[in-house]
């Protein structure tokens, strides 16, 4: 919003430290404040609202393609598991749930009401699931390039995508890492890069100047604005001494990418996991996290209802996000407006969020697979002693 | 050996027959200029004292001789402009307020935000930028003593400046090394009053350096008394106490260091004076305070004659067992040693 | 993480959970209780002492004294003016004192509008007098401010008249010294906190609904720390010492201390809660424990009212480290003189002179036990957490008997079922999420709360398993009656009128009508579920949630105001514990009996009891308890008139947790056992 004002007053808004949103957002909103005066507010719950309507859709497609899954994988899944199959009648309600997670969600309310610009970037991060589950490649790489274009760190989510349209184009493949599978994976990122590019083309062209992309991308990367907020860069910026900042930006930078690797390697057969996984560990890790991000991670979490069984934590983590939710402003509200608290106990907050957000992961990650493994091997595992079997986490 | 070299080098030293009480006397410093460095490295109204301090020191070391164009006065802040002061303009280190500190010639050479880590030591080495004034720079040399008076608020092995940054101890003693390589001192005192100011003296490794602190390491050094009408404490015990010695001092006095360093028993200081004399070379007994507190030029007139021999080839011989013309070649290759650096001026 | 992830520890400590949590949560309680308690004893408590350098408390020779200023006849004149009109402030005169001595004095108009149409939509003026004294040699950056509250004649509080002269003879004083570096401010309100307020509001251009502050034709930098006075006239036995602010806020410690000390190098008695130190040696006797204790239950007592004790207490939501004096009159027995009260002050403020930054140091969060010991958040959260622990404790039994429990449902069930509940679990949830947005919409400033609930039926979306959904109506209809008794009010107060009804009474009917609607609320819920005529839910998931709730609660008002968390607690918490359906009627009664003597409106009540004991002695019982009835009402008014005029949130936090909460276990006990 600032970003309009400045730009109508001539001022290029990249100039000062104040703005750090993309230049076609910035047309984008300017056209809108000049098209509906008076309708701002609506936007932002218009593309709320379009963002349910997504996340329906998505719900729809997920079940479908749940059970073709679950339909070509019949044959490596255990006669014994006959329990943990997946019925079409419990998942068909799946998009109910995911629009109720996502516009009763109190982050995604408060982000609405907030109006802040991330809802776009959540949107197209919505976009790109929806089309990854249609199989449109194009418009998928294009949504994904959108929310990279906004946000950088959605790159990640190229991994996943190849992924998925390399099984999804050789649905009888074998290894996926033949010369074939390859190609296809290449294929796909350099599109998205391509679309990437695009993007970032066209705002040159428009703005003229590169100035932009050390005010976006540079903002970013190299954390200069340390503003307390959900994430624990700020507290670790500034307690920091300034000359071991490069390397540690480094080092926090590399945290939000490197994930991509091992985590792509072991759920090669589970893209839309990956993704998912892929977009929790973003919300984490981001140089600025906000209540965006966790309203994305929550809406989109009814997707794995069928692994919530096997959570082992879910007592832990519900009610570590709830007193997070509770304690964060309240202690933000003594440290910033009655001074009696200090930094410290913000921080503890923010700190026990983000590890909420790790035990999510973790927990979610741990069921999901153990959800497979009981698919291999039926529920009932006995030990030769007869003892029921406990499957530990190495 | 370097010391040893040093005595052979400078011309005007002349060895003297040690059996000649007077003589031994006339010649036992061997410096022929006084400068002093006197820091106080902590602001705020409340340590008003540390200013007292400072100025008080600085007063005394004028008193005797020392010029102001031979006097490095840091002081972090401006205690007598501070609104705070009932009595402006002025510095009084003493209840009764009779003198004032902050008197019409007070020339503080780094005030404020300038008294910082990085000046100080640059002060010391001499690595000021070119267009540093004179008046700012410690232009002294190999014949020069120096008195380093440092106040503030320290802890173990630091002292604080500015409530921003802190000096080590090391960092110190490294300064003092580099200062004897470059030849810019001859003798150091080296007084600090501080918590734990012990500490800071105790990673010294270069000669010539006689130390006296206020405290041991874990004690604190504590104020004097409070003025009610400023409603400050004025001054700290240590240098209370040292000041009352150096009241009593003039510019002739045969008082020696030794006196100083039995200044301020535990009963008066409650923390425990530490003197550090191992690097010095001369015996403390025999050193004259005016040697680093005034400026003293030794000439007396003397009615019997003394025998003095030149006995500077003898001397360097007979430590080297060189030949005249090796000797020579020392001193030539000793010159363009001390060229590689860059002295001021 | 090795906890959370392997198995068998795992396993081992919820066992030990599940298997002992009875006496675990005895044991909790009675360790916290008995440990908060004994905080008062010197043994566990520590010597206050002075953390920032700045302060140099008491270091400077106070000079102060009223000889070039004629007292008798500035008071004379002050009477005089008094006199000639009751009930009003002498504006003008004070203004033309102020400007005699020479500082820039200005005058401040405002106006009252009283919420709930207590003035039938009229407004009440206000003026408030200040003067400020500009620093020498700096730029106006900073200020202190010395205030008093100016009463009328009529007024049955203590009297300020002693304030004023003192105040004036303190400004002529502080007049003539060189030595100033902030601004003082010295400043006479009118209507006691309301005045306050209006200046605090118009010292910082804020704009508020129910005061309008005019504009301040002066003003001065960022108000460091204020000093309130309240002095009589004549001589004072000693000088009682006011901390708590609005909402349990207090001042921070430091500021505190330095009052002490500087009451104390005067030679003057300073007490708290008119409360006096024991001896040092005296305080590790039994005696000089329960006198401590005393002292430190009053204090928390004052604290957990919420309400500010005097003027000082407005400052404390802008930021401003505040306290008030006052001076306690004996007509006989006292010994100390205005210009020694005069000395403290000047005392007070050369130290807050020469502070350098804003108060950060030391304590904000600490409970006084005596004027020269204190317990900090340090010291009292442990025994706090401990006495809150058997909440938690029986909440994670209950888990972990509930999901023991739907782990055999689910090996049992079948699967049609399961879908089906989900569905209807789901579109509820929809229902009831719904109209906790529009409550978002509606109110703010109780977002917390709102996201609180809300996260409480997000927990359900987690887990599955058919007891969910039972306890969907239940928690709406708590919900709905907090928020009733939030709006009620401002409904109940525009409806009176047309009944002809006093509006206190109105209100106070109202809420009394609407409680006793609460208490039936069980069995409206049970008429609408059509499977029977018994309430049929998972009372353990529920108990569970409503316990997590009430720690949240509890820990959420630790973090503002431990006090009323503590008394909240220790009544609370061992009731709730307890309450669970049963088949045997005797105890049924039994725990109803409890439940009702933890309802909020049976605490309030015991608190106006407690209030009203306060004040006067009563020998018959029945006086005391009709007293506190009146008082009752009127509190409730003025808890509400709080919340317009200052912010105050002890009625949300009513009404919005601590009803609610209390409204699960009452469901519970209701319950059909299992």
């Amino acid at each position: 919003m600032e970003g309009v004002a400045l730009s109508n007053s001539m001022i290029s808004p990249y100039s000062g430290d104040l703005f750090h949103e993309t230049p076609l957002m910035l047309r984008f909103l300017d056209f809108a404040t000049r098209a509906f005066p008076n309708a701002v507010n609506y936007l932002f719950v218009f593309v709320d609202m379009l963002s349910a309507i997504v996340l329906m859709k998505i719900g729809n497609l997920f079940a479908r393609y749940l059970l073709q899954k679950q339909v070509n994988d019949i044959q490596r899944v255990s006669t014994k598991a006959e329990k943990i199959i997946i019925r079409k009648a419990s998942v068909e309600d799946l998009h109910l749930y995911l629009a109720a997670a996502h516009l009763f969600n109190p982050y995604s309310v408060a982000v609405c009401l907030g109006k802040s610009t991330a809802v776009f970037n959540n949107l197209a991060i919505y976009f790109s699931f929806l089309f990854l589950l249609q199989g449109n490649e194009l418009v998928c790489l294009f949504s994904i390039a959108m929310a990279t274009y906004q946000s950088l760190y959605p790159l990640t989510l190229l991994a996943p995508v190849a992924l998925y349209f390399y099984t999804v184009r050789n649905p009888k493949k074998v290894n996926s890492l033949s010369p074939d599978a390859v190609n296809s994976y290449v294929r796909t990122t350099v599109l998205g890069l391509l679309s990437i590019t695009g993007l970032v083309a066209i705002s040159y062209i428009l703005e003229g100047s590169t100035k932009f992309l050390y005010s976006t991308y540079g903002f970013v990367l190299s954390v200069p604005d340390l503003t307390p907020n959900l994430g624990v860069f700020w507290y670790f910026f500034t307690e920091m001494f300034e000359h071991f900042r490069t390397f540690f930006i480094c080092v926090f930078q590399i945290h939000a990418f490197i994930y991509v690797v091992p985590l792509s390697i072991r759920l090669r057969d589970h893209p839309v996991f990956l993704m998912y996984i892929l977009v929790v560990l973003m919300s984490i890790f981001k140089s600025y996290p906000s209540y965006a991000d966790v309203a994305l991670l929550t809406s989109l979490l009814p997707l794995w209802k069928h692994t919530f069984s096997y959570m082992r934590n879910k007592f832990v983590v519900t009610n570590m996000f709830v007193c997070c939710a509770v304690f964060g402003p309240i202690l933000y509200h003594l440290w910033i407006y009655a001074g009696s608290a200090n930094a410290n106990f913000y921080f503890s907050i923010a700190l026990a969020f983000s590890s909420a957000e790790v035990f999510l992961a973790t927990d979610l990650l741990f069921a999901y697979l153990r959800r497979e493994f009981d698919l291999k091997h039926g529920i009932e595992q006995k030990l030769e002693n007869g003892k029921t079997a406990q499957v530990t986490l190495e | 050996m370097i010391f040893a070299i040093l005595l052979s080098l400078s011309t005007s030293v002349l060895t003297v027959n040690t059996a000649d009480p007077p003589v031994e006397e006339f010649f036992a410093s061997n410096h022929t200029n006084n400068w002093a460095v006197l820091v106080d490295a902590s602001r705020f109204w409340f340590n008003y004292r540390h200013v007292a301090n400072v100025l008080s020191i600085y007063r005394s070391v004028k008193r005797l001789g020392i010029p102001d164009s031979h006097i490095i006065l840091m002081v972090a802040d401006d205690m007598a402009c501070n609104p705070r002061n009932p009595r402006p303009a002025t510095v009084f280190n003493n209840a009764n307020q009779n003198i004032n500190v902050y008197g019409d010639d007070v020339e503080v050479d780094y005030r404020g935000y300038e008294v910082t880590v990085e000046n100080f030591i640059r002060v010391l080495t001499g690595r000021l930028p070119p267009s540093t004034p004179r008046s700012k720079r410690l232009l002294s040399d190999e014949r020069s003593n120096i008195l380093v008076y440092m106040t503030g608020h320290g802890g173990d092995g630091f002292l604080k400046f500015q409530d921003s940054e802190e000096i080590s101890n090391v960092e110190l003693a490294d300064a003092f090394q580099q200062m004897w390589q470059k030849r810019r001192y001859h003798e150091i005192f080296f007084m600090i009053d501080t918590c734990q100011a012990e500490s800071m003296f105790q990673k010294f490794y270069s000669p010539n350096i006689l130390a006296v602190a206020s405290s041991k390491v874990g004690e604190d050094s504590l104020s004097h008394h409070v003025d009610p009408a400023i409603g400050v404490y004025v001054i700290d015990r240590y240098t209370y106490y040292a000041l009352e010695f150096l009241e009593n001092v003039q510019p002739g006095s045969k008082k020696t260091m030794d006196q100083f360093f039995k200044v301020c028993p535990k009963f008066q200081c409650q923390s425990t004076v530490s003197v550090r004399t191992d690097l010095f070379q001369r015996d403390p007994k025999k050193t004259i305070i005016t040697d680093f507190f005034g400026s003293v030029r030794n000439v007396e007139l003397l009615t019997e004659t003394l025998n003095l021999q030149d006995s500077t080839a003898e001397f360097s011989c007979s430590k080297d067992k060189c030949p005249e013309e090796k000797l020579q070649k020392t001193s030539v290759q000793l010159l363009s040693y001390a060229k590689q650096f860059p002295m001021p001026n | 993480m090795g906890l959370l992830s392997n198995p068998k520890q795992r396993q081992k400590i919820i066992d030990a959970v599940s298997k002992y949590n009875n006496k675990l949560c005895v044991l909790c309680y009675v360790v916290g209780v008995g440990w908060f308690l004994a905080l008062a004893s010197p043994y566990l408590n520590a010597q206050t002492y002075i953390s920032e350098n700045a302060l140099l408390p008491g270091v400077v020779g106070n000079e102060f004294h009223f000889a070039d200023f004629e007292v008798d006849a500035v008071l004379k004149e002050l009477e005089g003016e008094l006199q000639k009109d009751k009930g009003k402030l002498p504006r003008d005169w004070l203004y033309r004192q102020f400007r005699m001595i020479g500082l820039d004095t200005y005058m401040q108009n405002y106006s009252i509008k009283y919420p709930l149409h207590i003035t039938r939509g009229q407004t009440v003026p206000g003026q408030n007098v200040y003067a400020i004294l500009r620093a020498r040699r700096t730029a106006s950056t900073e200020a202190i401010v010395m205030s008093t509250p100016f009463r009328p004649k009529s007024s049955d509080l203590t009297k300020t008249t002693g304030s004023i002269v003192l105040m004036l003879g303190l400004a002529r004083h502080f007049r003539k010294q060189p030595y100033w570096s902030k601004d003082i401010i010295f400043l006479v309100t009118d209507h006691e906190q309301i005045g306050m307020q209006a200046w605090l509001n118009g010292y910082h251009l804020l704009e508020a609904d129910y005061i309008k502050p005019g504009e301040l034709p002066g003003r001065s930098g960022p108000i460091q720390a204020a000093i309130n006075l309240e002095l009589p006239i004549g001589f004072l036995k000693s000088f009682d010492l006011k901390i708590q602010g609005l909402n349990g806020q207090l001042p921070n410690l430091d500021l505190f201390n330095l009052a002490v000390r500087l009451c104390k190098k005067e030679g003057a008695d300073v007490t708290l809660h008119q409360q006096i130190n024991v001896n040092g040696n005296e305080a590790f006797t039994l005696d000089g424990f329960q006198h401590t204790l005393k002292t430190m239950l009053k204090m928390m007592w004052s604290q957990a009212m919420g309400l500010p004790t005097g003027n000082h207490g407005m400052f404390h939501q802008y930021h401003i480290e505040a306290l008030t004096i006052q001076g306690i009159h004996k007509k006989k027995s006292g010994n100390i003189q205005l210009d020694i009260a005069g000395r403290i002050v000047e005392g007070i403020f050369r130290s807050l002179n020469n502070l350098l930054e804003r108060f950060h140091q030391s304590f904000f969060f600490y409970i006084l036990p005596a004027t020269n010991r204190y317990v900090s958040i340090g010291m009292y959260m442990p025994p706090f957490g401990l006495l809150c622990a058997p909440g938690l404790i029986k909440a994670i039994a209950l888990w972990v008997g509930a999901g023991k429990e739907t782990n055999k449902k689910e090996v049992k069930g079948d699967k049609e079922e399961k879908t089906e509940s989900g569905k209807e679990e789901i579109t509820s949830e929809t229902y009831d999420q719904d109209r906790e947005k529009k409550e978002e919409k509606t109110d703010h400033q109780e977002a917390e709360e709102e996201i609180n609930s809300e996260e409480e039926d997000e927990e359900e979306t987690f887990h599955p398993g058919s007891g969910i959904l039972s306890t969907v109506p239940l928690l709406f209809s708590s919900t709905l009656m907090g928020l009733l008794c939030s709006m009620g009010p401002d409904l109940l107060a525009s409806m009176s009128g047309s009944f002809r009804m006093n509006i206190e009474d109105g209100i106070f009917y109202g809420f009394l009508a609407l409680f006793t609607a609460s208490l039936i609320f069980p069995r409206m819920v049970r008429r609408k579920t059509s499977k029977g005529k018994k309430l049929q839910f998972d009372w353990q998931l529920l108990k569970c949630i409503g316990l997590i709730f009430q720690s949240l609660v509890l820990f959420s008002l630790a973090l503002m105001n431990i006090s009323l968390a503590f008394f909240l607690g220790v009544v609370i918490i061992p009731i709730t514990v307890i309450v669970h359906p049963t088949s045997n009627r005797l105890l049924l009664w039994f725990q109803k009996l409890l439940l009702l003597l933890v309802s909020p409106a049976v605490l309030v009540y015991l608190t106006a009891v407690v209030g009203t004991l306060q004040e006067e002695k009563f020998t018959h019982l029945t006086t005391l308890l009709s007293k506190s009835w009146s008082n009752l009402s009127r509190g409730l008014l003025l808890t509400l008139v709080d919340r317009d005029f200052f912010g105050s949130w002890m009625f949300s936090v009513f009404s919005f947790s601590v009803l609610p909460n209390w409204l699960i276990f009452w469901g519970i006990a209701f319950c059909e056992p299992t």
